[in-house]
């Protein structure tokens, strides 16, 4: 450890002699001269000394680091020690990363990526397109038990391979050259680098060998991004440090990343004591409605604090099989017995958006006042509905629950106002049961459960990434070929209105049959120290933060901690 | 003490038995423009996030944890009583048979494996039962099993059987009355302890199923609050610290009066 600290310490001082002499500057120059850091960053002007820069947050604790394993059970920032080919910037549009360009077929089929020459593992072996084809195949392997694997299923052969009805080796994916790699797709796909900027590319040569847990322990976690793991204290803390071996564009200004391991609850206490520099999570339970009213009411942590409108989307979904929810006309009246402009009234306390639609406001294809007066709220004609449906004020309607993921407190309150909605407005007895969130997916995958809330959050800003959901074979049951027509026909569509028409039609039979019950899109709200600054803290086109993605950590590496730091 | 305890355990009884007449509205009640006040002379413990007035959910919440701690101790004495007799009296392979559950079930820590239990039924109050129940009547059944053996070797139980009384009669007529005043002491200890376990399965969210109030459900709701809404949680709060209290000092009464030779102990 000292050893190589003392290493990285040599390492700075030759660069920054290097830079000094290539800038022309004495090395007895005043203060205010481009100090560089470890990883071989110049340092923006204002930026605190090399030795403070440190970012320190606090989360939950994942079972790995490593993305290609699992998503649900990851530590929750594979960008840190993983280098995908592609990545979204501030605008959420598609960068260069570590392919230095890409081409694609006339048939929109193939496409083809050119990998940056030089790049490399943290133990000098060479990060080549093998790499990336033995990342594919590594999700697409029923064995590595990948849980979100149909997020990949646009690539040919993947499903396939995923179901064990065909050989990892039919995957459209092949490293040409080492610097080469091309991938072809069933459908043309014209958002595939959308969903490869969430392929945290693993090693190849270590994964292989160690296997699984190879991103447990610094010994064996060899990263291919800008910071390495230095080390990890099960239940206590996870140490990032940067990668001097990093040879990609993404070099970053900090020299460790402090993440602690702490509940939800403790997120709050651990910014005000001035332990952590951030609370980047978007997720809701991060901020509480009562810590947000604390914090609206403190002008200086007022000062402290960004909110933007989240492109996450909450719903009610109906389960399949022979429960009461087979006729739309329950849906439907369920649907208008939701009052959501008092839920947000209440629960959230004005922090969330009426979701009509499933495509958030300002989300790409987003047209949601379109769908406001789809299902409103009208207890009367909810009531009819029911009646109509055989269950006049509720009567003889079966006994279910509201079942929720985990949910935080304000989530389960929320569920709670629904209970009390669907009692008042149509005399039905429903539970509300918050569920372990594993035991809740697996549920939930099988189909088993009858009515759930749930969220969809967008990965990448595409209306694929929300319309694919409830394509059949989804995480839904519910099915309808012309949906899935429609969706597919959006998919691969070329042309963005083209797109864009399709998905609104889709959109609306979800709407309006209805497949879910569309209840809110949440404001979310961050906390960021004064001192902590970068490109990701400002706004970006759509008038809203840069740092979509917080859990992603893909943007980590544009952030420095300035002088004010004391 | 032992009478404020007893006082403390009657007036949560009166509160539980009158809730409908003693509370502004029912403890489902929403109203959701009057969402998240503080406490006011409309509403004495404030409003929660669905705007239900946190008095009447306490009060009403009084009902859970007695129907829980009376019922799981219920259980506990109709189980463990007959169990223990059964281990005590007939000794040998039923002895041992009884004494391998126990053990058995005793392997696993209270909260854990009502904790499992929970996980594996789903929330609701009858599983909330089984799940106390399970654990509750061993307690019991460890007292009468040792106090048991031990009154059969008494002299006035040799006496019995040398008049010619059967093995039935000596437990029914002799036994009996002297266990008594242990196992109410053990019962009433362990009705605190079941609603302790109820209200820390509530707070995790796996115990009673909303709207039904219980205080450990609602603190767990209100914990997260804490810092801006105080009094979501403090109120439940101060009502599970207090009639935990009652209980355990009333308890404590009881066996000074029941059991002489526990005295001082």
């Amino acid at each position: 450890m000292t050893q190589r600290l003392g290493r990285n310490g040599l390492l700075a001082i030759v660069s920054l002699g290097v830079a000094c002499a290539t800038l022309g500057i004495a090395s007895n120059a005043p203060l205010g001269a481009a100090v560089v850091n470890s990883a071989g960053t110049s340092l923006p002007a204002d930026a605190a000394p090399p030795s403070a820069q440190v970012l320190t947050l606090l989360g939950r604790e994942g079972t790995y680091i490593d993305w290609s394993k699992t998503v649900q059970k990851s530590q929750w920032h594979p960008g840190l020690m993983s280098e995908p080919l592609v990545m979204q910037d501030i605008n959420a549009e598609i960068k260069p990363l570590a392919a230095e360009r890409w081409t694609i077929s006339p048939d929109g089929r193939t496409w083809t990526f050119f990998l940056r020459k030089g790049l490399q593992w943290s133990d000098g072996t060479p990060l080549t397109s093998e790499d990336f084809e033995y990342t594919i195949k590594r999700i697409a392997n029923p064995e590595t038990g990948f849980d979100v694997a149909w997020y990949f299923a646009a690539i040919k052969g993947f499903k396939a391979a995923n179901e064990g009805k065909a050989g990892l080796d039919e995957i459209g994916v092949i490293a040409v050259d080492p610097t080469t790699l091309q991938i072809t797709t069933t459908e043309p796909t014209p958002y595939l680098p959308m969903l490869l900027s969430d392929l945290y590319v693993v090693p190849k040569h270590i994964v292989a060998k160690v296997g699984d847990p190879w991103s447990t322990s610094p010994a064996t976690a060899v990263s291919g991004g800008p910071f390495k793991l230095a080390s990890w204290e099960r239940d206590r803390e996870l140490v990032y440090e940067a990668n001097p071996m990093y040879r990609g564009i993404r070099k970053p200004y900090l020299e460790r990343v402090v993440y602690k391991i702490g509940r939800d609850e403790t997120l709050f206490p651990a910014y005000l004591g001035g332990e952590i520099d951030a609370i980047p999570w978007i997720y809701e339970g991060s901020l509480s409605p009562s810590d947000i009213a604390r914090i609206q009411t403190d002008p200086r942590l007022k000062s402290e604090s960004y909110t933007w409108p989240y492109y996450q989307t909450w719903w009610i979904a109906f389960g399949g099989g022979e429960t009461a929810f087979k006729d739309p006309r329950v849906r439907r009246a369920f649907a208008m017995a939701i009052d959501r402009t008092a839920l947000i009234k209440s629960v959230w306390r004005g922090m969330a958006a009426p979701a009509y639609g499933m495509l958030p406001p300002g989300f790409h294809c987003a047209d949601p006042g379109r769908l406001a007066g789809a299902l409103p709220y009208n207890p009367d004609q909810a009531k009819r509905l029911l009646a109509e449906a055989g269950y006049p004020e509720g009567k003889g309607f079966p006994k279910y629950d509201l079942f929720l993921r985990a949910a935080s407190p304000t989530v389960q309150t929320a569920g709670e106002a629904i209970q009390a909605m669907i009692k008042e407005n149509l005399g039905i007895d429903l539970g509300v049961q918050n569920q372990e969130r594993k035991l809740f997916m697996d549920r939930l995958n099988k189909y088993q459960l009858p009515i759930v809330m749930i969220p969809w959050e967008y990965d990448y800003y595409d209306a694929s990434n929300f319309m694919n959901i409830y394509r059949t074979g989804g995480r839904h049951p519910w099915s309808s070929t012309e949906y899935d027509r429609l969706v597919n026909e959006g998919n691969s569509g070329m042309s963005d209105s083209q797109r864009c028409a399709s998905y609104r039609r889709a959109e609306d039979i979800l709407v309006r049959d209805p497949a879910a019950v569309f209840l809110w899109h949440p404001t979310v709200m961050q906390l960021w120290k004064p001192w902590v600054k970068g490109e990701i803290l400002k706004r970006n086109k759509f008038g809203i933060l840069g740092w979509q993605r917080p859990s992603k950590g893909d943007m980590v590496p544009s952030i420095y901690i300035s002088r004010d730091k004391k | 003490m032992a009478l404020a305890g007893a006082a403390i355990v009657t007036a949560i009884l009166l509160l539980a038995l009158f809730a409908p007449w003693i509370t502004p509205a029912r403890y489902d009640r929403t109203d959701f423009g009057a969402a998240w006040q503080f406490p006011s002379a409309r509403h004495w413990m404030g409003t929660d996030g669905v705007g239900r007035d946190l008095y009447s959910r306490v009060v009403y919440g009084s009902r859970v944890s007695l129907l829980v701690g009376l019922s799981a101790q219920a259980i506990a004495l109709g189980v463990g009583l007959p169990l223990g007799l059964a281990a005590g009296v007939l000794g040998g392979r039923m002895d041992f048979a009884v004494m391998r559950v126990v053990d058995a079930l005793t392997a696993f820590p209270q909260l854990l494996f009502a904790l499992l239990i929970m996980v594996a039924l789903g929330a609701g109050l009858g599983n909330i039962l089984i799940a106390i129940g399970l654990r509750a009547w061993i307690p019991v059944c460890r007292l009468v099993r040792a106090q048991s053996l031990r009154e059969r070797e008494q002299e006035y139980a040799e006496a019995a059987r040398a008049q010619g009384a059967g093995e039935v009669r000596i437990v029914l007529r002799h036994l009996l009355p002297n266990l008594l005043a242990p196992v109410i002491v053990a019962v009433t200890l362990g009705i605190p302890q079941a609603i302790f376990t109820e209200a820390a399965l509530s707070f995790l969210g796996i115990g009673i199923k909303p709207p039904t109030p219980s205080w450990g459900q609602m603190v767990g709701e209100g914990v997260n609050a804490i810092r801006y809404y105080w009094h979501l949680a403090l109120f439940p709060a101060v009502m599970i610290a207090v009639t935990m209290a009652g209980f355990v000092l009333w308890g404590d009464g009881l066996r000074d009066v029941l059991d002489p030779r526990a005295q001082g102990a």
